[in-house]
């Protein structure tokens, strides 16, 4: 189903008027009778009546393989679960949130009825079903949040079943816990003033929260383009383009001596052992507003200074406009005997000769030795060409700075380490201040050994740095802690450093998005890993982890006024890597890494089906009317054209006329100025005249926002009082 | 004598450097129903991060494979068809649940590199012994508890990482691993290195994050020792041997218990770092140690 985005005046929106005492109706860790015989159940399983006095019980979480209350039976394909709860109706709000914590998918009924399913295939489902994907790692202890609206509750008892179902009965663990509670009191989104011409790439309307599918999901303000994938026969050199697509740069050409944002190269690294680069060159067409790919080659680390690289992960386009890649795993062997270990260094290259351009003092191509050994993840460096900041992913967790002694040249420079002066309780800095610490890096001993030198003198660990950037509005540092599901900012003050904080996130935290579907939950989930800023300061977090989204954070977000929307989410399986912008930011590249197999084709702004099933690929995206024909995947617009909202202003009853015979689905909200939802309707079959009274809601309110919705149709109307 | 062994180390590694994988000679095959269908042979496989809980049976044809990738997957116990890759130099089996190595292990002749970190092993097969031609072993954040005593005969081994094990007895015969360069030993449990032999060559030591109260003078005696990482410990005094350290260049004694340096330090002429940060000497005897060592950057 395509829905249209909301425009700009449909943010003011906002639930219900009513604010109900938070309640809680079950709790974590509450007794749930289960069956765990391994067999399918009656369909009628999950209705009221169905006797379960035979079933065991036990309090969550249940399952096996990590850490529960009460351990059921395994191996198990599926595990059926229910309880029996009473509410008063006059007591619940609106909507009433769900948690779940789920190992691997569940499907969730209420007195009966499908009101979750999250990470499950469509279509029927039995007991040998699997789930969609493999829930691992730190993503298998988040409580996942859903809405059930209250429409579908009871007075007085009411039964919740839950059926769980594992990725395969080989795996080694299933475990299923829940709540539910009074949905958190409604919060009221401001209008997002950014995005008042819709013309800048970060205005969209939130996708729908979703566990991963077998498609990639972006915002239906947004078209994609696929630009290059694994298993591709570079066009210079021979061989292919690399396996699990990362760091994705996009460096301008420059025409008449201005960057270009139609002319460049696209380097993307390839997080493999052995490692590589791929260097492509792109550019738009814009008689077909689509990208094409002119040459592409492999980057050539071939020279025995520099014995190749391994696990190119992210990196980073310096203001002179070179790329640097970081490798992210260390080794300790000197194959060529030239003195450095082998691995885990940084290593600059010329996209235009597709070499690697840092030099050894002895003229021979080298790595950015001064800057260190480590896990490295990316690097920023800032507008003046003379700081860069990086971190590492695994080993000391650290955050780093370097100094370069000559500006443009990151052969050599000192080279810090951050420590917080009152270091970080619980992944929350105790105080606001930092101090940079220099770290030994001018002998082969100390480049060969950064780590453990930077860890002795005092630098502070976070878990996993996944990236570090620099925001364009207040040049403040910003950066990821995977570990800690946060981002993390900083005001850098040469020696020191003020104003540390936690900028966005916390696995549990959860955020309230504006969607085509109306306001939807979503926790923030684990890992928060690449960052990119727009030029307005928008900050996109790239998750590799959690539900693998996309992320997009406004500049004036606060953790107490949150701003945030959800962009993307990724196919089954892959996770998304190393965004970058073309300079005027019409045009974001990024890379889509380690897809299933099992995902579906798509089609993409070109027209064609495409398929990079279990295969990493490389996308760029942009606003509809920025990319391929405007026939492509876009919202009718004659159909908007022909629904009529009058009279305008009214004094009560308008008349929706619906000249089309393809809606389905059509719903109206009303919104009043507060945000606030003042009516709701659905309309199964769509008349050609609908009457609508909105006399009472006038009797508080000058202004509503019609939002008009149906299948592949949206429509948002200033309904005002006469 | 000296400079004939050198010609013949350069001339050693360079063979070795062009040995290394260049993406473009050996493309890297993530897909085993392309490989099959590549008209090519197939040097280079990686599965990394799969989800895989076995390994794909049709491997056993890829018999070309000299690199093999299958970290990060969900493996409990290393599939047959490893082994019957005899062509194999490198395999990279890091982040998977392994809890033992079969004797097969010893059927990979060719094996150069075996990096099995981030796995659930208890013991080192000793049929690893007969891989004669290992050069690098990372057995990092597994369940040993002793220096795996197999590796004391494999005397091509240049580097061994056993970092963030429960290590609490290394053998004193350290030296038979004649070629042994870097050598890895931190976050373990060591309290007590005996009378620790050395390789001659050896280059890179850490110890860190032990328990160590006494640094063995013997350790005192590698010559070619460069960096030294002895932090976090339980040392409380460091021989005057130290001086034996002649091309030691970087050291770190950083969070011990150590109150003062042997004036020895004089005679590391090569020592340009050394971090002492926390340890409880006085302001005055890192003012001394600066005087005494001009050329010596000193963290505390």
């Amino acid at each position: 189903m395509k829905r249209k985005l909301l425009s700009v005046a449909a943010f003011l929106l906002m639930t219900n008027s009513v604010i109900q005492a938070q309640t809680t109706i079950f709790d974590k860790g509450s007794s749930w009778s289960y069956d765990d015989k391994g067999v399918e159940l009656a369909e009628q399983w999950k209705n009221p009546g169905f006797d379960v006095s035979a079933w065991k019980s036990g309090n969550g979480p249940l399952g096996y393989g990590d850490p529960v209350t009460t351990t059921i039976t395994k191996p198990l394909n599926a595990a059926y679960f229910t309880k029996d709860f009473t509410v008063n109706l006059a007591d619940l709000t609106e909507t009433v949130e769900l948690g779940v914590m789920r190992d691997d998918g569940i499907l969730v009924f209420l007195n009966g009825v499908e009101v979750v399913r999250d990470n499950m295939p469509a279509g029927a489902i039995t007991y040998a079903t699997l789930s969609s994907t493999t829930i691992d790692g730190a993503n298998e202890s988040v409580y996942n949040v859903f809405s059930i609206p209250k429409a579908n509750f009871v007075q007085g008892t009411n039964r919740i079943s839950i059926e769980l179902h594992n990725r395969g009965a080989g795996s080694s663990d299933l475990r299923m816990d829940a709540y539910l509670k009074n949905a958190a009191p409604p919060v009221v989104i401001p209008p997002d003033t950014s995005c008042n011409d819709g013309n800048h790439i970060s205005c969209f309307t939130s996708i729908v929260p979703t566990a991963q599918t077998s498609k990639l999901i972006i915002p239906t303000q947004h078209k994609f383009q696929l630009i290059l994938k694994e298993g591709d026969p570079y066009t210079e050199g021979g061989g292919f383009v690399g396996g699990q697509n990362d760091f994705t740069g996009y460096v301008a050409k420059k025409v008449s001596g201005t960057p270009s944002s139609t002319d460049g190269y696209l380097s993307v690294n390839h997080e493999t052992n052995p490692g590589g680069v791929t260097m492509a060159e792109i550019n738009f067409n814009a008689a077909t507003k689509l990208w094409q790919l002119t040459k592409s080659r492999a980057v050539d680390f071939s020279s025995a200074s520099l014995v190749q690289t391994i696990r190119n992960c992210s990196g980073g386009v310096t203001p002179w406009g070179t790329i640097v890649t970081a490798e992210e795993s260390v080794t300790g062997n000197d194959t060529n005997g030239d003195g450095y270990k082998d691995y885990g260094w940084l290593v600059e290259i010329d996209p235009a000769t597709a070499e690697v351009s840092s030099k050894n003092a002895n003229g021979t191509k080298g790595k950015l030795w001064q800057m260190g050994i480590m896990n490295h993840e990316n690097v920023v460096v800032n507008d003046a060409g003379t700081l860069a900041y990086y971190g590492e992913d695994g080993g000391t967790h650290m955050v780093y700075k370097y100094a370069m002694d000559t500006p443009n040249d990151l052969s050599s420079g000192n080279l810090y380490v951050l420590k917080l002066d009152q270091g970080l309780v619980n992944g929350d800095p105790v105080g606001t201040t930092a101090t940079w610490i220099q770290v030994p890096n001018k002998t082969q001993a100390d480049q060969n050994n950064t780590t453990s030198l930077a860890e002795s003198l005092g630098g502070t660990k976070f878990n996993g740095i996944e990236d570090v950037e620099i925001s364009p509005l207040d040049g403040k540092v910003y950066f990821t802690a995977k570990g800690l599901d946060k981002v993390y900012r900083l005001k850098d003050n040469g020696t020191t450093a003020s104003e540390v904080e936690v900028f966005v996130g916390g696995g549990s935290t959860v955020y309230n998005l504006y969607t085509a579907d109306g306001v939807k939950s979503e926790a923030w989930g684990d890992g928060n890993d690449n960052l990119t800023f727009d030029e307005l300061g928008n900050l996109w977090v790239l998750q590799d982890g959690g539900k693998n989204y996309i992320w997009v954070i406004a500049p004036d977000h606060t953790q107490a006024n949150p701003k945030v929307k959800l962009f993307a989410s990724m196919p089954a399986g892959s996770e998304p890597t190393g965004l970058t912008f073309t300079p005027d930011h019409k045009f974001g590249f990024f890379s889509i890494q380690h897809p299933s197999s099992s995902i579906a084709t798509d089609v993409d702004a070109t027209g064609n089906t495409i398929d990079y099933k279990g295969k990493s690929a490389t996308i760029v995206i942009a606003l509809k009317q920025n990319l391929g024909s405007a026939s492509l995947g876009t919202i009718d617009h004659t159909i908007q054209n022909d629904v009529i909202v009058s009279p305008n202003p009214t004094s009560g009853i308008v008349n929706v006329n619906v000249n089309s015979d393809n809606l389905k689905n059509l719903n109206v909200t009303a919104y009043n100025m507060l945000g606030q939802i003042v009516y709701k309707k659905a309309f199964a079959e769509t008349n050609a005249v609908l009457e609508l009274d909105f006399t009472t809601q006038f009797q508080f309110s000058n202004m509503l926002i019609l939002n008009i919705e149906a299948d592949g149709f949206q429509k948002t109307v200033k309904l005002l009082k006469k | 004598m000296k400079n004939i062994l050198l010609f013949i180390a350069i001339v050693f590694s360079v063979s070795n450097a062009a040995a290394q994988i260049d993406p473009l000679k050996y493309p890297t095959y993530t897909d085993i129903d392309v490989a099959l269908l590549s008209k090519k042979t197939v040097y280079s496989m990686s599965f990394r991060n799969k989800g895989l809980y076995n390994l794909p049976p049709d491997l056993v044809r890829m018999d070309s494979l000299f690199f093999l990738n299958i970290m990060a997957n969900h493996l409990e116990k290393m599939d047959k068809v490893i082994f019957s890759l005899k062509q194999l130099e490198i395999l990279n089996v890091n982040e998977n649940s392994i809890k033992f190595i079969p004797d097969e292990i010893g059927e990979l002749k060719k094996l150069k590199t075996l990096s099995m970190n981030l796995n659930n092993l208890n013991v080192i097969n000793s049929e690893i012994s007969k891989l004669q031609n290992l050069k690098i072993v990372h057995f990092d954040s597994n369940n040993l508890s002793v220096f795996p005593e197999a590796l004391l005969s494999i005397p091509s081994l240049e580097e061994i990482n056993l970092h963030s094990n429960q290590i609490s007895y290394v053998s004193d015969r350290l030296d038979k691993i004649k070629n042994l360069k870097y050598l890895n030993l931190s976050a373990n449990q060591i309290n007590d290195l005996g009378e620790l032999k050395l390789p001659k060559y050896l280059k890179y030591l850490e110890l860190q994050k032990n328990r160590i109260v006494k640094v063995p003078e013997t350790i005192f005696q590698s010559k070619n020792i460069e960096y030294l990482n002895i932090s976090d410990n339980a040392i409380t005094q460091i021989s005057p041997k130290i001086k034996g350290l002649e091309n030691v260049v970087s050291m770190n004694l950083a969070n011990n218990k150590l109150k003062e340096l042997p004036e020895q330090l004089r005679y590391l002429k090569k020592l340009k770092t050394l971090v002492l940060v926390g340890n409880p000497m006085s302001k005055e005897t890192i003012a001394g140690l600066k005087i005494l060592m001009p050329d010596t950057a000193i963290y505390f």
